[in-house]
């Protein structure tokens, strides 16, 4: 992300004015703009779901709740360029006609809300008048909140709980009416589109990667859809530290995929880089342990809501232990199977719908971590 | 417009937490009347928070448990945290002047292993430097 002085001037804001919502929804469209918090969905179909949706009100919700283990990037936005991301959103509230614009922030983000209140201040004083207010919301709430729903059951004061979709939220989302939900690096990506056109965003897609865990330099780096495991490792984020050889790395945060050794040269794209974390782990670290704190944090992080996910994200640590116990292996693994497939096919939302991921491909390219205590390689976290 | 009931009730609890580092019961029962909501919504809503559910103590400590801090010494600081503050099984402080909870990730791998009092980050921790943030906390108030 290039530092850019014209964002403290809101000058696509106001460009944006002058295109008219219209002209605006179209750009986006025309830029092929895709969700950068996990989904990939075109950002310019929603804009236009929005928009066209019968109802008299509308708004418009930035997800700032980055809550996926692995993932910084949109906190580095938020503490680096507050101004344009808000002007993302100031972007986007006008495109749909928003009454209201929410930015839905987690609470721990303390630092990123205080840059945020700040450029919301100066953007108003900007726009006088010519968009429609900037909500910041604290969430006191967890992992759940950032699934779409939940956090526009949040956003309306009620327990922070998913829904069954459809409808989606751009149909009907907050006190059921029309509702853009975009990711922070979603619309800090619409001012240059606004600036520099459609067709210069088409040449000049990024993807902002959080690199984290055993290498030596972690950090945020932006690179186009494409880009292989091994670049973000050896190239961005300086190597692996501490001498050790690469293992795998968890791609996507702990909802995503493991990546092994073998398959570090393979082109990320959208739907396999998922919001871009990346922790990387080296030689001396356990798949079972790993596959452990994984399920842990499901286990913690359930709402409770929906049976397969409760009580599936409840079992994977007790199957896990057992295997960690070296007995009944081989039943638990069949287990973990059988368990996975059905919150994969029955869970209400991503997070029951998507726990089982990690878990199961550590599994399938880590076996000998998870046979019985005597056949294990002595490796620990 | 919408009723806007609910809302004040998320920002009445972030109040209270905010004055007592918890939600105190006799507080819930207090919102309840004030807002005149059923008792069991105040608590249905609050403790889908997991916020609203951290125990009242002056300084809450929140360790982040995920996987980039946890690898580098996780454990040996959460240990130190909790002898060096006689933290109890349930997370408190014998004094009750403080609370200790290891929590999923706080967007600070980059710089972990990490952590959060009351708010305030402290990152690159070792268990030498947890105990020196508590020691100058403790010194300093």
């Amino acid at each position: 992300m290039s530092a850019s002085s014209r964002s403290s001037a809101f000058e696509a804001f106001f460009r944006a004015l002058s295109m008219g919502r219209e002209g605006v929804i179209k750009e986006i469209e025309a830029s092929g703009l895709r969700g950068m918090g996990g989904a990939g969905f075109p950002a310019g179909r929603k804009w236009r779901t929005v928009a066209e949706a019968p109802s008299e009100v509308r708004y418009a919700v930035m997800n700032a709740d980055e809550g996926e283990p692995g993932t910084f990037k949109d906190k580095y936005l938020m503490e680096n360029h507050p101004g344009r991301v808000v002007e993302g959103l100031m972007i986007a509230a006008y495109a749909v006609n928003a009454e209201r614009a929410y930015i839905y922030i987690r609470h721990e983000y303390a630092r990123a809300y205080r840059a945020l209140a700040k450029a919301r201040d100066r953007a108003m004083a900007a726009a006088d008048g010519r968009v429609c207010d900037i909500e910041i919301f604290r969430s006191a709430g967890g992992y759940i909140c950032g699934e779409e729903s939940a956090l526009l059951e949040s956003l309306a004061g009620e327990r922070a709980e998913p829904l069954v979709r459809p409808p989606f939220p751009a149909v009907s989302g907050l006190y059921g009416k029309p509702t853009l939900v975009n990711n922070v690096e979603t619309l800090v990506n619409t001012p240059d589109i606004i600036m520099n056109g459609a067709d210069w965003y088409k040449d000049n897609v990024k993807k902002l990667f959080s690199v984290s865990g055993d290498v030596r330099k972690p950090g945020v780096f932006a690179r186009p859809p494409g880009a292989t495991l091994r670049e973000l490792v050896y190239e961005d984020a300086g190597g692996m530290k501490n001498g050790h050889a690469f293992r795998f790395a968890i791609v996507g945060g702990y909802s995503g995929k493991v990546l092994t050794a073998g398959e570090m040269d393979e082109p990320l794209e959208f739907g396999e880089f998922g919001n871009g974390a990346v922790i990387v782990l080296d030689e001396s670290r356990n798949a079972l342990e790993t596959a452990q704190n994984v399920a842990e944090f499901f286990a913690g992080e359930s709402c409770g809501k929906c049976a397969p996910c409760r009580g599936g994200t409840s079992s994977m640590p007790l199957l896990l232990a057992e295997i960690k116990a070296g007995r009944k292996t081989g039943g638990a693994r069949a287990l973990i199977r059988r368990l996975s497939n059905a919150m994969r096919d029955t869970s209400l939302c991503g997070l029951g719908q998507t726990a089982p991921n990690v878990v199961e491909e550590l599994i399938d390219k880590y076996p000998h971590d998870f046979m019985d205590s005597g056949k294990r390689r002595p490796r620990s976290i | 417009m919408p009723e806007r009931i609910q809302p004040r009730l998320l920002e009445e609890l972030e109040r209270i937490r905010e004055r007592h580092g918890g939600i105190p019961s006799s507080d819930r029962t207090n919102l309840a009347k004030k807002l005149k909501l059923p008792l069991t919504q105040v608590e249905g809503v609050a403790s889908s928070y997991p916020l609203f559910a951290e125990p009242c103590a002056k300084y809450n400590i929140r360790l982040c448990k995920s996987l980039s801090c946890s690898m580098e010494e996780g454990q040996a600081i959460s240990r130190a945290i909790r002898r060096e503050l006689k933290i109890s099984k349930d997370g408190e402080s014998l004094d009750g002047q403080w609370s200790f909870a290891k929590v999923n990730c706080l967007g600070l791998c980059g710089d972990g292993p990490a952590m959060l009092i009351n708010g305030r980050e402290y990152t690159s921790l070792t268990p030498e430097k947890a105990r020196a943030v508590i020691h100058k906390i403790k010194e300093g108030k």
